[in-house]
């Protein structure tokens, strides 16, 4: 309640309506009492004495001492002032006159009654009274600023109110000063404001801001599960609900990063390069183990990356079994339920716009921690100053050994030429040149070049515009969204328009229509040439311009030519095309531009058949279409390299014969991918409360199909001018097995193929469900579930292709227990439990017996090969989950938050057992595995300063923790060792996402890598094959626990936002030494470990030796990417977003015609402040290739800039 | 109403079942004839066919490309280390994780005898073509029962026969039952068994379509050298007869000789695979095998014979001087000549005939059968006589060293002859200035069940 200063002279009292009420009833009472007892005291003189005396006992002293009935009107008594009384026999008129004196009372006698009255206005006052009265108008809005239509706005004690229109706005009559107004709306705290003369005789309209009753929960009071929309108090299992308030905080491209951090359970990790989203761990092995995402109702095969943020109005997350039984078969990976915006203002079209640029830093391309140029020189001149003096006395011709590969075309190194000119003749090209030719090299710097010239700072434009409108009858809503993507490289560009028309049509009173369609238009264009766009495939220490600014040209990795070799070879020869490369040359060319269309429509129906009970049809078809087109032109290094490799000579000399098998010209490759799903559901719902009795069910049916198809294709010898191909090409010839060598190259040329089909896949689910929730007089509520769900696995005994689920689950509001009402602190408090069995399904299995076509090479008869044994027993996995969890609000609400506990085991997983091989197999994918997953998961919410005004202070902590163990209890080892030890395997007793590794026993006397076995000898044996034993187990590369750190500050419509993460409890494994990069200095940037290798000199390390003291050893090369010595903690914690937001004034937003304005920076990716592991500069996320041994380069920092308005 | 919800109900599941009954595109069921047609096509090569270990035990040839003299002194005791030096201190059973002759003949087995066994009497097809489909999977996996059977346990001895341990007879595809391990004489009978059906069935062609299919003569044919192992040489001599009536063709190496002995062909693309005349069912480890092996001293100095046209006569054709186990003074096989070294080829009847021919006291007759084979494999040739059976076999066994050298086969015979005692072959090999012996009994004879096999199933005790 807001009280104001009290301006005017008169006292105000303001009465709670109770006491008001007890006051009457005491005036009645006396008036019959005094009437009993008086009847002989009539026309007595009066005598009162007395100090601080209220009105009501010298009215009682009056009425004792004359026996004149007192009528008082009770507003009279309502006066607190106290009468200092000095009267002596006064008369009854003169004992009036004196005690009402300067009281604003009239009174009467009339016979023997008094009559008090207040006192009756003369013309005068109530003209006064009329100026002094007046007019108050506004506007309501809400939290968010938008106007609330419908609210109520009243004069307390008074009927004088009104209500808010379309707008908000409202108007009151007759309010004076003194007057308290109530604001008031259902689900808001209302608002009181005492009216005084200052307020009235401001300009401006009164702006009057509600705060939802439990608005800092970030909860609504309805849970949309796809399916069904749930009061939150009914709800039984673990949902996290995030709403658009939430959600827009800050700006995100994928939905994903939004969830991280606010929803407990829900982790986001890297698994072996990937970036992978789980909501509490993984459990299965094969089958499908991607969340689902349910757009309005459906499930979506699209990508999550076609959401667009802004048109979400929350997202349900369901996490355990109570809720996933909703989705069955594809819920036992969580699933997240999105509900689009909708216009709900009646009777108002809403515009929004928004407007964000995401400008991203370079690539930091030192966290791949490579040597740098100088390094690098240093490096290769160690090596090359060594190899041509003799190396160490293995060649005794070092010169014609490396001419006689020049003339093979192996690739060399600007700094080995450089010796080799140098040691061939010193006399031409001295030391002193080449050591000037040396730190001219290390001035170089590859890397920066490129990046100056062929990386622009990368942005992602996103603007949205939606436009709203609701006419009671009829609502529309068409979003459209613009995302444009310049990738961070010269002529690469993403763009993406989304466009949605949503609407829905209350056709007759127990019918309502909705529909939707969706269309999202890719269009992206891509560089071909992967070497191109990529700084490390060139030594780092060359230039990319000659001295006069033109392109220089080099020699890129994975070629088979070097320079001296194209100059004196291949460019001599006509039948030949250059090979001359250089980045931006083939950046300008070659590209793949590729073309999205995915679109969704939907239709449904809501028909009322009978109070509470409903019926339901729904359909959504979704068609996704995609086309990849790539076009290498002829000029394009990829084209003139293919056709050279194709170029074959018969005949002998002079008289050669040559043939392109390559026709000349352009490649264009094709690759279109079509998938067609639809989803077709039938539902009834019940809801209806019977005094303390509470149901709410539905049941239906639902058909799903989903299908994928393409097929790829590539035509040479095309010209873009003409518009030809050139179909005469021979890939009988083209694609013997040997391949052919051309016979400038030592080299095979690879295969070449006309094109593919990308098999069918087509799947097919059918499910019937039902479920009912029953609540006891808001407190107490059960919940059951059951369906039976269908999926096509190929072959299965029709008894096993069904799987009937079911679940259960109960909650009890505690705190609308009566004898709860008195424990103050508690707002809410609610216990929940839940179980029940999900399924999941590997649908690539089957029971049948099933062979593969192929061709005996033999015989060239068609045969087949039996690839799936029969398993009459293969069935669905099945999770069954136990989930107990808490709500609660403290408080006054300002902690809040959930504990869950659950634990999630699965059993029947489809995994590889190992049979005695006399089976027939050595092993057998059937329902053998179990996994279990276990964890705690606290959200936390407090408001340290609650906002009291519209631009006060707030500030919030949310925090999130999720603490996740997996444990698989039951499986044959899967996979082999080595894959295993990479985390890609699964052992009994352990993780899924294991590492395991072999023990590290330091470098022998040479340099070489040593190994420790089970039974504790060290040497350089193999371990890697063969007795497990011999490995340790490392951690997992998953995170077990995360914590979500989320502070929101906000003050006079600033709020600033940041958003922390914790990861930790893994491990990972920096980047192993690979030994080919090792060996000796190619014409790239080496890792940075080869600095710190093995040297007589440098004996302390465990890096092996590099280039002269390379020893190579392939058990070495093979065990150590599984050596435990790379083993680090990950734990980390990063700002994943700062944000700040500013609100502008409605004053000034109103000048330009909106109603709110707001304006945004954001910082995200920010590097981590802190990592457990010390030893090393590098991004933990972003991790390392498994392939090349180096590291990824992490997202570059960005900012994004935005703003957003309505209108 | 009530009655209406379930009967909606009923309907509704029956439909949702009916709905997700779809069949996958891109993969093939076993429903007709021709399904197991696509089968019986099957590509008898790989692993399954692998007898390289049993070529090195008796001392045909070295491991390839392994620098011996380190082998020998260094500190890795390998399977190779093991098969060179005899070393029966070695357990190789650690070696032995997996195996994948093992794997592969059990997998033929399963997936192609079995499944043709059983799936032709469900299927729908020509009767008669599927009576011959089962002939095909029963004499199949009577076949590679025997090769299992000579391999993981002691040859056949009518004594100990019923007592020695033999290896899993599997005719079925149940995975969740355990394959017991039956006694060598069980191993014996069953082949038999499955033989003596496929040939009741009286469906198999005199010559199949090609030589990866199964034709009578290689019902015969396995029949012959089963009941040979079991010392039934009458028996075998009566099977063997039936195979040979079909296809005598021996494999001739004169037309590679310069006119005006033969034809000079060159070498490479001589012997053609699948569709040299002189199969009888064609299986191989690998398509070009030999290819850069070398033979061991004793082939070069005792086995082959003067004036064979591979050693003698083709130059570098087939053997270059060099090697890559770094011994001297030997060569090394060039290649260019697809083996058979996994199926049945005339040769072997033929030498299977003369055993039994001498079995039987035909001495010049058997000798007239082993000089059929010289007389196409050296030049000049001279026929060779006998006095006795002990020379007799003597003759017989040099012959089939050199006739069956690479493939591994002759460790059968050698297994077998060894066990009987009556004309045993001493194992005894001079390497770097020792001398290695490999007994008659050794436990070496019998190799290990792989640990990826006794892990899984207890029954499958060594047999050695």
């Amino acid at each position: 309640m807001q009280k104001y200063p009290f301006k005017y002279g008169m006292a105000f009292l303001c009465l709670p309506p109770k006491l008001l009420r007890i006051m009457k009833l005491i005036l009645i009472i006396l008036t019959i009492s005094l009437v009993q007892v008086s009847a002989s005291t009539f026309g007595q003189k009066i005598s009162i004495r007395g100090n601080n005396t209220t009105l009501e006992s010298a009215v009682k002293q009056l009425r004792l001492q004359t026996g004149f009935d007192f009528i008082v009107d009770s507003e009279v008594f309502q006066s607190t002032a106290k009468l200092n009384l000095q009267m002596q026999n006064v008369t009854l008129d003169e004992a009036l006159k004196s005690i009402f004196k300067g009281h604003n009372v009239d009174y009467s006698i009339e016979g023997n009654s008094v009559v008090i009255t207040k006192k009756k206005r003369s013309l005068l006052e109530t003209f006064v009274d009329k100026f002094s009265k007046t007019k108050i108008s506004g506007k309501i809005l809400d939290e968010k600023g938008n106007p609330m239509p419908g609210a109520t706005v009243k004069v307390k004690g008074t009927n004088i109110g009104s209500w808010t229109g379309v707008g908000g706005d409202f108007m009151v009559q007759d309010v004076k000063p003194g007057d308290i107004m109530v604001f008031s709306f259902v689900g808001y705290q209302s608002k009181e404001i005492e009216v005084t003369n200052e307020l009235i005789a401001r300009s401006d309209r009164l702006i009057v801001q509600l705060i939802m009753i439990n608005a800092n929960l970030q909860e609504v009071t309805v849970v949309n599960t796809g399916y069904q929309q749930l009061k939150r108090e009914k709800v039984t299992g673990a949902i996290v609900t995030l709403d658009s308030k939430e959600i827009e905080k800050r700006n995100t491209i994928n939905l994903f990063d939004n969830l991280e951090g606010t929803v407990p359970g829900l982790i986001r990790s890297r698994e072996r390069g990937n970036l992978t989203t789980t909501i509490r761990g993984t459990s299965t092995v094969s089958a499908n183990r991607s969340i689902l995402v349910v757009v309005d109702g459906f499930p979506i095969e699209g990508s999550v990356d076609d959401l667009n943020p802004y048109d979400i109005e929350s997202i349900n997350v369901l996490k355990d079994a109570a809720a996933a039984a909703i989705y069955g078969a594809r819920a036992a990976n969580g699933v997240i339920v999105v509900t689009t915006k909708s216009a709900k203002e009646k009777n108002k079209t809403s515009v929004e716009f928004s407007a964000n640029v995401n400008y991203f830093q370079k690539p930091d391309y030192s966290l791949m921690n490579l040597l740098s140029p100088s390094q690098q020189v240093d490096f290769e001149s160690s090596y090359f100053d060594w190899f041509f003096k003799g190396a160490g006395g293995q060649l005794s011709n070092p010169i014609s050994y490396f001419e006689s590969t020049l003339a093979l075309g192996s690739v060399y190194t600007p700094v080995q030429w450089a010796y080799y000119q140098n040691t061939k003749n010193p006399a031409t090209y001295s030391r002193d040149q080449l050591n000037q030719q040396l730190d001219a090299y290390r001035q170089n710097n590859f890397i920066d070049e490129f990046k100056e010239n062929a990386l622009p700072n990368r942005s992602v434009q996103q603007y949205n515009v939606a436009i709203r409108s609701n006419n009671g009858r009829s609502q529309n809503s068409l979003v459209l969204n613009y995302k444009a993507d310049n990738n961070g490289i010269i002529n690469e560009y993403n763009r993406q328009l989304n466009i949605f028309y949503k609407g829905s049509f209350n056709v007759a009173k127990w019918l309502d229509l909705d529909y939707g369609v969706n269309g999202v238009l890719g269009y992206a264009k891509t560089h071909n040439n992967v070497a191109a766009t990529d700084p490390t495939y060139v030594s780092s220490y060359q230039n990319m311009f000659n001295a006069d600014g033109s392109r220089a040209y080099y020699t890129p990795l994975f070629s088979n030519y070097n320079a001296y070799f194209n100059t004196n070879i291949i460019e001599k020869d006509p039948n030949l095309r250059s090979l001359k490369f250089n980045n931006l040359d083939e950046l300008e060319r070659d590209y793949i531009k590729s073309n999205t269309f995915n679109t969704r429509y939907y239709v449904g129906m809501n028909i009322k058949l009978l109070p509470g009970l409903s019926f339901s049809p729904r359909f959504q078809f979704e068609d996704n279409k995609r086309d990849v087109n790539g076009y290498s032109e002829a000029e394009s290094y990829t084209m003139r390299l293919l056709t050279n490799q194709y170029t074959v000579r018969t005949g002998t000399a002079p008289n050669y014969a040559y043939q392109n098998m390559v026709p000349l010209g352009g490649r264009i490759t094709n690759n279109s991918i079509r998938s067609p799903s639809y989803t077709a559901r039938g539902q009834a719902d019940y809801n209806r409360d019977f005094g303390k009795h509470g149901f709410s069910a539905i049941a239906g049916l639902e058909f799903r199909q989903t299908l994928t198809s393409g097929r790829t294709g590539t035509q040479y010898g095309y010209n873009d001018q003409l518009q030809t191909v050139n179909n005469l090409i021979d890939y009988r010839s083209i694609n013997t097995s040997a391949g052919i060598r051309p016979y400038w190259s030592s080299y095979y040329s690879p295969a070449i193929l006309p094109g593919s089909i990308n098999q069918e896949v087509k799947h097919r689910f059918a499910s019937a469900y039902a479920n009912l929730t029953y609540t006891y007089d808001r407190k107490y509520n059960v919940f059951g579930s059951v369906r039976k769900d269908y999926a096509d696995i190929f072959g299965s005994d029709p008894e096993f292709r069904g799987r009937p689920l079911w679940s259960a689950g109960t909650s009890w509001v505690a705190s609308n227990e009566e004898f709860m009402k008195n424990v103050k602190f508690i707002d809410f408090l609610k216990v929940r439990a839940s179980y029940g069995i999900t399924g999941n399904v590997d649908l690539n299995a089957t029971s049948y017996l099933v062979a593969t076509a192929g061709i005996n090479a033999d015989t060239q008869e068609s045969n087949s090969n039996i690839s799936t044994p029969p398993n009459a027993q293969l069935r669905w996995e099945q999770t069954a989950s136990t989930n107990i969890g808490i709500d609660y609000n403290l408080f006054k609400n300002r902690l809040r938050g959930t504990i869950d506990l659950y634990k999630k085991s699965s059993k029947d997983v489809l995994a590889t057992k190992k049979l005695d091989p006399s089976e027939g197999w050595t092993s057998l994918n059937i329902n053998n595995a179990s996994i279990i997953n276990k964890g705690i998961e606290v959200s936390l919410g407090y408001d340290w300063f609650k906002q009291n005004r519209v631009d006060g202070l707030a500030i919030t902590t949310n925090v999130v923790f999720t603490l996740n163990k997996g444990k698989v209890t039951q499986a044959d080892q899967i996979g082999s060792n080595l894959t295993v030890a990479q985390g890609a395997g699964y052992v009994q007793g352990y993780s899924p996402n294991s590492l395991f590794s072999i023990p590290f026993a330091g470098l022998n006397p040479q340099g070489v890598q040593q190994w420790s076995s089970a039974n504790g000898t060290v040497s350089a044996n193999a371990l890697l094959t063969g007795d497990f034993k011999n490995f340790v187990y490392s951690g997992v590369t998953t995170p077990t626990r995360t914590i979500g750190f989320n502070n929101d500050f906000s003050y006079k419509g600033f709020t600033l936002g940041v958003y922390m993460i914790y990861n930790g409890g893994h491990v990972f494994r920096k980047q192993f030494y690979r030994f080919a990069l090792l060996a000796q200095p190619g014409n790239f940037p080496a890792p940075g470990y080869v600095a710190n290798s093995w040297t007589p000199s440098n004996a302390n390390t465990s890096v092996p030796g590099a280039g002269q003291y390379f020893i190579n050893s392939t058990i070495a090369q093979q065990h150590s990417p599984v050596s435990d010595e790379l083993i680090r903690p990950a734990d980390f914690i990063k700002i994943r977003t700062m944000v700040l937001n500013y609100d502008l004034s409605q004053r000034i937003a109103r000048k330009i015609g909106a109603n709110n304005i707001r304006l945004r920076l954001q910082v995200n990716n920010l590097k981590a402040i802190w990592m457990k592991q010390k030893d090393l500069d590098i991004d933990l996320e972003s991790g390392s290739n498994y392939t090349t041994g180096f590291y990824n380069i992490p997202t570059p920092v960005s900012y994004v800039f935005g703003l957003t308005t309505n209108f | 109403m009530k009655w209406l919800a379930i009967i909606f109900l009923v309907l509704s599941l029956s439909a949702c079942n009916k709905y997700t009954d779809i069949t996958p595109k891109g993969k093939a069921l076993i429903l007709t004839q021709a399904d197991l047609e696509l089968l019986a096509n099957k590509q008898y090569s790989g692993s399954a066919f692998e007898f390289r270990a049993m070529s090195i035990l008796i001392n045909e040839q070295y491991p390839q490309a392994v620098n011996i003299s380190n082998l020998i002194n260094g500190t890795v005791r390998n399977l190779n280390y093991t098969l060179i030096t005899y070393d029966e201190s070695i357990d190789r059973f650690a070696l032995a994780v997996t195996d994948g002759t093992y794997d592969g003949l059990y997998s033929i087995i399963t997936n192609v005898a079995s499944t043709l066994v059983d799936k032709s009497d469900e299927v729908s097809g020509n009767p008669q073509a599927l009576k011959q489909l089962k002939a095909e999977g029963l004499v199949i996996r009577a076949f590679m029962h025997y090769y299992l059977v000579n391999i993981y346990a002691k040859a056949f001895d009518p004594a100990t026969a019923a007592t020695d341990g033999g290896v899993p007879y599997v005719t079925d595809m149940e995975f969740g039952k355990v394959n017991e391990k039956v006694s060598v004489k069980a191993v014996y009978e069953n082949m038999l068994a499955d033989l003596d059906a496929a040939i009741a069935l009286n469906s198999l062609p005199d010559r199949p379509k090609n030589n990866m299919r199964v034709g009578k003569g290689l019902a015969y044919a396995v029949k012959a050298k089963i009941l040979m192992a079991m010392r039934d040489y009458a028996g075998a001599l009566e099977a063997v007869n039936v195979t040979l009536a079909l296809n005598s063709t021996l494999e001739d190496h004169r037309p590679l000789l310069p006119p005006p002995i033969g034809t000079s062909k060159p070498f490479a693309g001589f012997r053609t695979g699948l569709t040299s005349p002189d199969n009888i069912f064609y299986a191989y480890s690998a398509s070009s095998w030999p290819f850069l092996v070398s033979p061991t001293y004793e082939i070069i100095n005792n086995f082959y014979e003067p004036g064979n046209i591979f050693k003698n006569l083709l130059g570098t054709q087939v053997y270059v001087r060099t090697n890559n186990v770094g011994l001297t003074d030997i060569p090394e096989f060039n290649g260019g000549y697809p083996q058979n070294t996994g199926g049945i080829t005339t040769s072997d009847l033929y030498l299977v005939k003369a055993e039994c021919l001498i079995r039987g006291g035909q001495i010049s007759a058997a000798l007239e059968l082993i000089n059929q084979i010289r007389m196409r494999r050296m030049y000049p040739y001279t026929a060779v006589t006998a006095a006795n059976d002990v020379d007799a076999m003597a003759i017989l066994q040099k012959t089939a060293r050199i006739e069956l050298l690479y493939s591994g086969k002759s460790f059968f015979d050698i297994k077998r002859w060894n066990r009987e005692g009556k004309y045993p072959v001493t194992m005894q090999k001079v390497l770097l200035s020792k001398t290695y012996t490999l007994s008659p009994t050794s436990p070496l004879w019998v190799f290990p069940f792989p640990q990826s096999a006794t892990q899984f199933n207890t029954t499958l005790t060594q047999n050695y």
